[in-house]
């Protein structure tokens, strides 16, 4: 864990300084210089929200894998990523065309991450069975594209490149304030954290952690509400950044185990480094102009995610 | 310790559970034996909280089974059902260490599991995946699960064991009859098995639970008087024999194969 706080520390500095600029080791102290403005107003928060977003999607896709015991599980697969995209997009085009009011935006986001798992959950989940979840959320997650899409499609000119930025993922206008509104996923954080071991007991089953004193139903819709809004403030902030929460959590068990006390705070710590890393390549690819690093995302993420099914479906054959 | 009153269950309109009437005392073991689909897991859920009685009463340590705070039930009665699967591969001994989930005081946590590892000849395996192990493996770490919930019991416990030797190898078979025999003479604990071993049920038991195909309940008591080959050839609808002993004791049965 240490070693990954340090890596950390290390990816932070280098997104700091690496990237299009001309950038001196002298202007690192003046005051004023172009070099001390470009990295604090634009590569602090950038780094910043990158940091925070990857911890935050890296906590909610593990714990929404604990919690449907199912380990291609993730928070853009059951929908709740959709949700706070459609939501989101469609605050930004029925409400405030204008311009974007963080707090309203990212209310909605959290709103429609939360109404769309809850859709998920009452289509699926009425007898826990997980697969049916998970399908419904596929099923969920279409539907919202589709509406963020059309959204992007009516919307005036002005709002169009907003609205499809949901679908992309970006830090692009990554500013101080969007830092802070990230900075809301840390009470939450906290508690799903202090969850750990229940979410270990809930991986046996619903009726195996009720014989061991927990409060099943009570718990789950703690863990996937927290996850919910972790996820919907994630996106409200960047847009989709799909298979962050799935891949991360993978490679933290195959590295330090299973239990969640590790795998969360690791998870965190690793969804921010893979975050500085992605966002670092996608200004650096086809620099000078920068692609959207939801896009970086998942080009790197769904052959890994192809290479996970055939390794588990391998493993349960065995 | 445990009392089943006339206990009925229903699963919307269907009667699961008719009539079953028992009574288990500390250090008692009790075997419930029925053809499949005659109600005995769903017994077991009664007994384990995870449904209610549509009528009956159901008593553990002198008060209503669900009247009992979840911290206190969890600490006094543990379950194995049958398997669960789970699909992250924790350790052996992490999945063990969950039996330990109820108690605050986890101080004791360590030696419980190493000692139940012990017992149960998993302490080789204590670092494997669980993913990686057999059937029988993984049936053994569950009962190692189960028992960790009750192996410091200072008062009155139950275990619920739902087929716990049905993937077990002879020589494991023998391995966990001997321990639950140990257990039973060591802790305040009882002990209700469901199995399907008739010779096991004469063999083991303090007392006899038999269901029938309708789940209504066709007879309790000690072992010998339950288990007749009249008695079992009407429940299995099987021509059941008794298998005697030189002294002309009954250590067994036989199934008719016509």
């Amino acid at each position: 864990m240490l070693w990954l706080m340090l890596l950390w520390l290390v990816a932070f500095g280098l997104s700091l300084v690496l990237g299009h600029g001309n950038l001196s080791w002298a202007g690192l102290w003046e005051p004023n210089s172009s070099t001390r403005q470009i990295i604090e107003a634009v590569r602090l928060p950038r780094a910043l929200l990158a940091s925070l977003v990857g911890a935050g999607l890296g906590l909610a896709g593990a714990s929404i894998q604990g919690v449907f015991r199912n380990p291609l599980a993730d928070p853009a697969l059951i929908g709740i990523s959709g949700g706070a995209a459609l939501f989101a997009a469609l605050y930004l085009v029925v409400v405030s065309s204008a311009g974007a009011h963080f707090i309203g935006l990212s209310a909605s986001a959290f709103l429609g991450g939360v109404l769309a798992t809850a859709l998920v959950l009452l289509i699926g989940g009425r007898r826990g069975d997980l697969s049916t979840v998970l399908l419904a959320g596929i099923a969920i997650n279409a539907i919202c594209l589709a509406g963020v899409g059309l959204l992007s499609y009516l919307a005036p000119d002005q709002s169009f490149r907003s609205v499809s930025f949901w679908a992309l993922g970006s830090f692009n206008h990554a500013s101080l304030i969007d830092a802070g509104v990230a900075l809301m996923m840390i009470p939450v954080a906290l508690r799903l954290l202090m969850l750990a071991s229940v979410l270990d007991v809930l991986t046996l089953g619903d009726l195996e952690a009720a014989h061991l004193g927990i409060a099943v139903s009570k718990r789950r819709l703690e863990i996937i509400i927290g996850s919910a809004f972790i996820t919907g403030i994630a996106v409200s902030l960047t847009g989709i950044i799909a298979f962050v929460g799935l891949i991360v959590p993978h490679l933290v068990r195959m590295t330090i185990g299973s239990r969640h006390n590790a795998v969360l705070p690791c998870s965190m710590i690793c969804g921010a480094i893979l975050l500085l890393i992605a966002d670092w390549f996608s200004r650096w690819v086809f620099a000078p102009i920068e692609i959207p690093v939801g896009i970086v995302m998942t080009l790197l993420g769904a052959p890994l995610f192809v290479a996970l099914i055939a390794k588990w479906t391998r493993g349960i054959a065995l | 310790m445990l009392l089943a009153d006339r206990v009925c269950w229903q699963l919307g309109q269907v009667e699961i559970l008719r009539g079953v009437s028992f009574e288990l005392n500390v250090g008692e073991h009790l075997a419930v034996l029925g053809p499949n689909g005659a109600g005995k897991s769903s017994l077991l859920g009664l007994l384990s909280a995870d449904e209610q009685p549509s009528s009956g009463t159901l008593q553990f340590l002198q008060q209503e089974l669900d009247q009992i705070p979840v911290s206190i039930r969890s600490a006094r009665l543990a379950v194995l059902s049958q398997q669960p699967l789970i699909r992250f591969p924790f350790k052996v001994w992490e999945l063990v260490a969950m039996g330990r989930f109820p108690f605050t005081d986890q101080t004791q946590t360590l030696r419980i599991v190493d000692e139940v590892l012990e017992a149960l000849e998993l302490a080789a395996l204590k670092d494997r995946s669980i993913l990686s192990l057999s059937g029988g493996e993984i049936q053994r770490v569950h009962l190692a699960r189960a028992l960790t919930q009750v192996w410091s019991a200072t008062g009155p416990s139950l275990l619920l064991l739902d087929e716990p030797l049905s993937s077990l190898d002879v020589a494991h078979q023998v391995l966990v009859r001997n321990l639950l025999k140990r257990l039973l003479g060591q802790l305040p604990l009882s002990v209700i098995s469901v199995i399907h071993d008739l010779s096991q049920a004469a063999e083991d038991f303090d007392k006899a639970l038999l269901i029938n195909r309708d789940g209504v309940q066709k007879a309790f008591g000690p072992p010998l008087d339950v288990l007749t080959p009249a008695s079992l050839t009407a429940l299995y609808s099987s021509v059941i024999e008794a298998v005697f002993d030189r002294e002309g004791r009954p250590k067994g049965f036989r199934v008719s194969m016509g």
